[in-house]
């Protein structure tokens, strides 16, 4: 028993990783990110990696994968479909990339306008009651009715749609730490009401708002993927991963692979930011 | 002695694994046996593994918490190696759980009787009737008044002491053989604590369970139990008889912890002893024995041979059990209950008890001077939900002197913590008026605020929860510095250093974070930080509450010493009457937001004139006996 245990030469309490590197280190964080960084790199190098352009029509028409010049196949208008694909992920990529960011700011500054005052708060929380009281593609449906289809309305509905979750989530945070002791300890210590909230509220109410990044993105894919298959997306032919799904679906049957792409992508893109988020979730509760 | 043990528990090993994957060996080769209707209390501070030990007899453990090595076995069962029915069978019938917070332990939505109802139909009560009869009977024997009726109140419609009760009486309706209570009585105020050891005492005796009472108040240890276990470190550093243990500890750690417990006989302006340095580290490998770092007679043997449990040589106690030394190392077989065992290496070849602590010594601290601050008629109400508004200051006066200690005593609920925000500005007064230095700064505009926070610091009560987690010490401590604009930014290092340096911290503590510092250090950060802009005034909001006993003693110490060299005006405000008389030069009585009775600290302790004052130091809990050299009293 303990008597046997002479001083082992142990390591000497190394430096702990910073949280979040330490959650991104672990098989779960890595298997995420190495997912998500194979999709993103597909997107971003879409250009170099094929050799036709998005649009671009040829006489072979749903060609099975391994056609010369086609590893893919190509879809019912004889479009190249790795093409299509990594060009798709691209202007997924690019919507996402700039709603979700958009979402939370937006959240995060009602949340902050809604901690000033009690009278701001109401209407900040009356106000995310009325967006979430819609159903999100109900939603996506008026939107685009209003603007017509095409990226602004999907980068709205989606920021929309983020908007009260990431002010929820904020405002919950802001009022769990200024009850904290050492909120007091600041407040008595002289520190003024900004530097309180910079300095000791948002950074200890910052956790979940990351985890809830990553889940958010998750989302995003989806809200787009559904707008596009849906049609109110982006407008054709320019494509998206929704897009070409949809445009695979009468064909299912004969072929199969057209399919394949846009679902295996989503499936990667959505499993790696889902598996980062519990990564870093379960790092956090710790 | 021939009737076999109920409870033996041999080597009980158990580990946690740490966030990093290190291994945390909580519980160390820990014996002991338990018979019927005996009362045990596990004794020790945080960390010492006293309620790990007790999850682990039930395989109740928490998280990554493990059973690594050793035996329990209950009237002949393994309960290490028995299965989930087993096991299930066990807890709540033959053991019964009590916890700490009566507060959270009950589901607010459900009727007591309900609670009631469903333990009992979980130990196989089949007829409604029936189960309700014996509820009201429970309810009825744990002293609850007119059970009939209470039956179908709500938790929330009970007291926290009547809480507790319930939770007693839930834990005692499958008839268990063994009562494992767990701080029972921790958060409850003294004078409840009083009653639910009277209960539980009574309890043991009536229905002839066993009782397992785990606590670091060595007060209640004195008041209910008849064997008691001293644990350190994850480790058995002596067990026996109370009386015995208590009034001639043999291990070295006993003996400074009872010498650290303030004793409510100890005149004011005394020194309060301590146990120096911190708790061990469980994640390290022990070699040798665990409180040999912090042991002042320690010997180079100590830190590299384990010391076995051994019954040490009885020292001519009226027990004779004829103690030969070796009895049974490391097992609990055959260990009378007259007999103490002790694991020190020391302890095994004295002959003679310990040598008992130096009297209280007294501090020479300056007379106080000018009235600083003084409150007159405070009043403060916060309005509740629907219901009325609860008044937590009720017209509250005092005046406070340069170099003056005023000690605030009272119960929770009883306003004072509400005192000390609303003296610290960090609530505003509703009523009254507040003067420092003679200015009336009850209602300050920003410019005045900021100077009267110059002057009045607060240290706060939990060093857990009073240091940002996401900031370093230096940075911690220079934030007021930075607020009041007192120090020049390139001098703030330097500043931060010295501040450190006063309040006993090694100014490298600088760029670490709170997390790797022990509640004594951080309340250490916690004064360094409310020194820094050279304050006049300091509130202590039980500043000590939350520290393990022989840690407690280096804190107010600390603040002693901090008031004599800088001339401090201290409020300090504690539960515990003890405390409060040794640091105090008087003392203020609060109950329900008022000031029953003020006075000097000694002479409210030895003569109180309110009735509540004399219930609160009848209720406060002496380990026995008391040791004071005629003549230490003068001061």
């Amino acid at each position: 028993m303990t008597t046997t245990l002479t001083k082992a030469a142990q390591p000497l309490a190394r430096r702990p990783l910073h949280p979040y590197r330490a959650a991104l280190a672990t098989a779960r964080g890595r298997t995420g990110l190495a997912l998500v960084g194979l999709v993103v790199l597909a997107g971003l190098l879409a250009p170099l990696l094929s050799g036709h352009g998005p649009t671009d029509q040829s006489a072979l028409a749903l060609a099975g994968p391994g056609t010369p010049g086609h590893p893919l196949g190509t879809d019912d208008l004889g479009r190249d479909l790795l093409t299509r694909l990594l060009y798709g992920i691209r202007a997924d990529l690019g919507i996402i990339a700039v709603a979700v960011p958009l979402g939370a700011v937006l959240g995060c500054l009602f949340a902050l306008a809604a901690a000033a005052h009690p009278i701001a708060d109401t209407v900040v929380q009356r106000t995310f009651d009325l967006i979430l009281a819609f159903p999100g593609l109900i939603l996506a449906l008026a939107i685009t009715a209003v603007l017509g289809p095409g990226r602004l309305p999907v980068i709205i509905v989606i920021a929309l749609a983020e908007i009260p979750v990431f002010g929820r989530l904020l405002r919950t945070g802001i009022l769990v730490q200024s009850g904290r002791e050492y909120v007091t300890a600041a407040r008595v210590g002289g520190t003024s009401g900004g530097r309180i909230l910079t300095r000791h509220i948002l950074p200890n109410a910052a956790d979940p708002l990351v985890v809830q990044f990553a889940v958010s993105l998750t989302v995003a894919v989806f809200i787009e993927g559904a707008m596009s298959f849906l049609g109110v997306g982006v407008r054709p032919p320019e494509p998206t991963l929704g897009a070409v799904l949809s445009q695979s679906m009468p064909y299912l049957a004969q072929a199969p692979h057209f399919a394949a792409g846009p679902l295996v992508t989503v499936t990667a893109l959505v499993l790696g930011l889902s598996l980062t988020a519990e990564a870093l979730n379960r790092e956090i509760r710790r | 002695m021939t009737t076999p043990p109920l409870l033996e528990v041999q080597g009980l090993d158990v580990e946690f694994t740490t966030p990093d994957g290190g291994a945390l060996h909580a519980v160390r080769d820990v014996s002991f046996t338990l018979r019927r209707g005996e009362t045990l209390a596990v004794v020790g501070e945080s960390g010492s593994g006293k309620s790990t030990t007790a999850l682990a007899l039930l395989r109740m453990l928490p998280g990554t918490g493990r059973i690594t090595g050793g035996s329990v076995h209950l009237d002949g069962q393994d309960l290490t190696t028995a299965d989930e029915p087993a096991l299930r069978a066990v807890r709540g019938a033959r053991v019964g759980m009590v916890f700490q917070d009566p507060m959270t332990a009950l589901n607010p939505v459900l009727t007591v009787g309900r609670h009631l109802d469903e333990v009992l139909r979980a130990h196989g009560g089949r007829d409604r009737r029936a189960r309700r009869a014996r509820a009201v009977e429970l309810l009825g024997l744990v002293g609850i008044p007119d059970p009939e009726r209470r039956l179908d109140d709500h938790p929330h419609q009970f007291s926290g002491g009547q809480r507790q009760r319930v939770l007693i009486a839930m834990a005692l309706a499958g008839e268990p053989d063994i009562l494992l209570a767990d701080e029972p009585t921790t958060a409850l105020d003294a004078t409840v604590q009083d009653q639910i050891l009277t209960l539980l005492g009574d309890l043991t005796r009536t229905t002839g369970t066993a009782l397992v009472l785990i606590t670091h108040n060595m007060g209640v240890v004195a008041r209910a139990c008849d064997r008691v276990l001293v644990m350190y470190g994850g480790t058995v550093v002596e067990d026996g008889p109370t009386a015995e243990v208590l009034s001639r500890p043999r291990h070295p750690y006993t003996a400074g912890l009872l010498a650290a417990v303030p004793r409510l006989s100890a005149p004011s302006g005394t020194r309060l002893t301590g146990i120096p340095g911190t708790p061990p580290d469980l994640s390290l490998p022990l070699a040798g024995c665990a409180f040999a770092a912090r042991c002042s007679l320690a010997e180079d043997r100590c830190h590299t041979t384990t010391p076995p449990l051994t019954a040490v040589a009885d020292t001519g106690s009226d027990t004779g059990t004829g103690g030969a030394i070796g009895i049974g190392i490391g097992t609990g077989i055959g260990t009378g209950t007259g007999t103490v065992r002790a694991a020190c290496l020391l302890a095994a070849e004295r002959t003679e008890p310990l040598p008992p602590p130096p009297p209280p010594a007294p501090i020479d601290r300056p007379a106080p001077g000018d009235v600083v601050l003084s409150a007159e008629g405070l009043r403060k109400t916060y309005k509740g939900r629907r219901r009325r508004s609860f008044t937590a200051l009720d017209g509250v006066s005092l005046t406070l002197a340069a170099g003056e200690t005023l000690g605030i005593v009272g119960e929770s609920g009883s306003g004072k913590s509400t005192l000390a925000r609303v003296l610290a500005h960090a609530h505003p007064a509703d009523g009254g008026r507040i003067l420092l230095d003679g200015r009336d700064v009850t209602r300050p505009d920003r410019a005045a605020l900021h100077s009267v926070r110059r002057r009045v610091q607060m240290v706060l009560q939990d060093p857990y929860a009073s240091l940002n987690p996401r900031m370093t010490v230096g940075e911690i401590v220079a934030e007021p510095l930075r607020a009041f604009g007192t120090v020049a930014p390139g001098e703030r290092a330097e500043r931060v250093a010295e501040l450190l340096r006063l309040v006993g911290l090694d100014p490298a503590a600088a760029d670490r974070h709170p997390r790797s510092f022990s509640g004594g250090q951080r309340q250490r950060v916690g004064i360094a930080r409310a020194l820094a802009p050279d304050p006049a005034v300091l509130i202590c909001d039980e500043p000590v509450s939350a520290l393990d006993v022989s840690v407690q003693a280096q804190i107010v110490g600390l603040l002693t010493d901090l008031q004599r060299d800088l001339g401090l005006a201290l409020v300090f405000i504690a539960h515990d009457l003890a405390v409060v008389r040794q640091v105090s030069h008087r003392i203020a009585v609060m109950h329900e937001g008022r000031i029953v009775e003020t006075g000097a600290a000694d002479e409210l302790c030895e003569r109180p004139r309110d009735p509540y004052t004399r219930a609160l130091l009848a209720a406060a809990p002496e380990p026995v006996p008391v040791r004071v050299p005629a003549g230490a009293v003068s001061a």
